[in-house]
């Protein structure tokens, strides 16, 4: 299997006035394609960062990541918006979709970006959310789905763009427990069609679901 | 590039129809100065069309010299100065003489007082005359001092009442003598807007003036008729320094309708400036109101930029983005103002009775106008959007 991501001796160390935060002290981890994996740690271990810096929204103080055999380090902000549109595709706890677009319209808006034409748009758009299993709710707005509908629809944004990775952060936190593991089993199955996928999270039975499983501890690997 | 570009708009008008007490306040700078910036140019477009139509219709290339009393002045300013003039100057077409005395008329039992004009029969070109009825009597009745007269509406309508006064006789009162003349024509009401008026005048040869009215070489005004091809106002400027190197400058007064319509000119352009000052600084104040609403969005929609930085939105798309939020929201101002300037222009252009005309070019600039406010306001906001960092953006609530 190919390396998808590979991060080598991350470091990212806050400053603030004289205390020195250290959020990461050498994270080195190589993810392959086709993975399931959990990244797991206690709240201010530096899971969250990490995740930020694979997905490229955060640039790491030293140390640097490769996304499909390419290094990210020194890019230009439009570079790097340009590898997170096309490359990376996040989901957040809080759902974070744009409240007065329809559900197809926010699963089509990274589309928008890479200078899709409107049609294509909305064809991918429609095959994503076939996938999520919401073909039902194309035209309603956010306000109008329930919490698991709102995280689907958000998994369909991630998946549109055909990204090398989706990167999850804890996307069952604001879930109850059964729509929670509704949304993992989704995870798995988009998967098992060879998506590779990090999930972020403090949950042991969520990280329980997931093939391999790094921990954090204190900005570092928990070996 | 097209579909984002649409989602852009629709944004836009999202934002702005999800805070319409907001937007409507923010617009308000942009609208009253767009408005001012129509009234403007729509007055002015009206006024000067106005002076061109009043002035067209005869006199705009007409000067008048009206000799005073000073010390030398009637030893130069006499009947022959015309001749002198005609050959100083080759843009003079024509050039005579009248002198005017006020007197009595009299026809059956009815008395008025008015203005006996003697001048020559080219005096009807200079002003082209139109007549009601009759015409302007002939060279020979002024060669023969014959007694006749052409005499204005208001004279004729006064003595005349539902009558043809064409071919019947009045009688003239000049000091303790008069004069019984036949009327040869009525000349029609001048124009209300035209600043020379002669409804109340009496018009005679000028030889049948200086024979029975005035006896003096004394020359009341000359009218001079610039020919075509020559600017009258520049003219009217030659003559005046030949004029003052002859006479001191207080023995004569000349009058130009072209060198009047210059100074009502010069005193709309203070007026526009004005209005266009009020105007400048009402966009200035807009824009800047429309700036504080963009800092604003950008503050409260952090967390969305976030969003559309993460799902691999570039900078200048966010740029873009909230740059066509400026521009709809002055333009929208702007579509208000023009409405507004139209009505106003329209208002006063009914208030002033002057044949209204909103000027297409105003319209034109106003939009213009409203879309450069927003795009030299909403740059600074929009990069202040662009340049958020993501993560810091992602985690506002």
């Amino acid at each position: 299997m190919s390396c998808v991501i590979r991060a080598v001796d991350i470091r990212k160390i806050y400053s603030m006035g004289e205390v020195e935060v250290r959020a990461l002290d050498g994270v080195s981890a190589e993810i392959e394609s086709g993975e399931l994996l959990s990244i797991i740690g206690p709240s201010g271990s530096g899971k969250s960062t990490l995740m930020n810096i694979i997905g490229c929204l955060d640039i790491p103080t030293s140390g640097h990541i490769e996304i499909d055999g390419v290094r990210t380090s020194g890019m230009s902000e439009k570079e790097l918006s340009n590898i997170r549109g096309k490359k990376v595709g996040f989901v957040f706890q809080q759902y974070n979709l744009l409240s007065y677009l329809t559900v197809i319209e926010n699963v089509a808006l990274p589309l928008i970006y890479q200078n899709v034409g409107s049609r294509e748009r909305l064809e991918r758009a429609a095959a994503a959310l076939e996938k999520v299993g919401l073909s039902n709710r194309l035209h309603h707005l956010p306000r109008e789905l329930s919490g698991g509908q709102k995280q689907r629809t958000a998994i369909a944004r991630s998946i549109v763009a055909e990204p090398s990775i989706i990167l999850a952060d804890e996307p069952t936190g604001a879930l109850d427990s059964r729509t929670g593991l509704e949304i993992m089993s989704l995870f798995a199955k988009l998967n098992e069609d060879g998506a590779t996928i990090i999930i972020v999270t403090h949950d042991n039975s969520i990280a329980g679901m997931c093939r391999r499983t790094i921990r954090i501890k204190d900005g570092r690997i928990d070996e | 590039m097209s579909g984002f570009y649409k989602e852009c708009i629709r944004m836009a008008i999202h934002t702005m129809k999800s805070n319409k007490l907001r937007t409507a306040l923010s617009v308000l700078g942009v609208m009253i100065g767009v408005a001012a910036l129509v009234v403007i140019l729509s007055l002015g477009d009206s006024v000067t069309s106005n002076m061109m139509s009043t002035f067209s219709e005869g006199g705009i290339d007409v000067i008048t010299i009206m000799p005073q009393k000073s010390r030398n002045s009637r030893e130069v300013l006499n009947e022959s100065f015309t001749s002198e003039l005609k050959s100083k100057f080759q843009s003079i077409e024509d050039c005579i003489v009248t002198n005017s005395q006020n007197c009595s008329f009299r026809y059956m039992s009815e008395t008025l007082s008015g203005n006996v004009i003697g001048t020559y029969s080219a005096m009807d070109d200079f002003y082209s005359l139109k007549f009601d009825s009759g015409k302007w009597w002939s060279l020979e009745d002024n060669i023969n001092s014959r007694l006749v007269c052409a005499i204005g509406c208001d004279v004729a309508e006064k003595l005349f009442p539902g009558e043809d006064p064409v071919g019947k006789q009045m009688k003239i009162f000049y000091r303790n003598k008069a004069g019984i003349y036949t009327i040869t024509g009525v000349i029609s009401k001048t124009d209300s807007t035209s600043s020379i008026s002669f409804d109340g005048s009496v018009f005679i040869p000028f030889n049948t003036f200086t024979a029975k009215v005035r006896r003096s070489a004394n020359v009341d005004s000359y009218i001079i008729r610039i020919a075509e091809g020559w600017d009258p106002s520049v003219e009217s400027g030659k003559i005046e320094e030949y004029l003052s190197s002859l006479v001191s400058s207080d023995g004569y007064m000349l009058f130009s309708l072209s060198s009047l319509r210059e100074t009502i000119s010069k005193g709309m352009g203070t007026v526009t400036m004005f209005i266009a000052l009020i105007g400048g600084i009402s966009l200035l104040v807009g824009g800047i109101g429309i700036m504080n609403i963009m800092l604003v969005s950008v503050a409260e929609r952090t967390k969305e930029i976030g969003i559309l930085k993460a799902i691999g939105a570039q900078p200048v798309n966010i740029e873009i983005q909230f740059l066509i939020e400026a521009v709809f929201l002055t333009l929208f101002g702007g579509l208000l103002g023009i409405s507004l300037g139209i009505v106003l222009a329209l208002l006063v252009d009914y208030i002033l009775v002057w044949p209204l005309s909103v000027s297409v070019v105003s319209v034109f600039a106003g939009l213009v106008f409203s879309v450069l406010v927003g795009v030299f306001f909403g740059v600074y906001p929009a990069r202040k959007a662009s340049r958020l960092n993501p993560i810091d953006a992602l985690s506002r609530d």
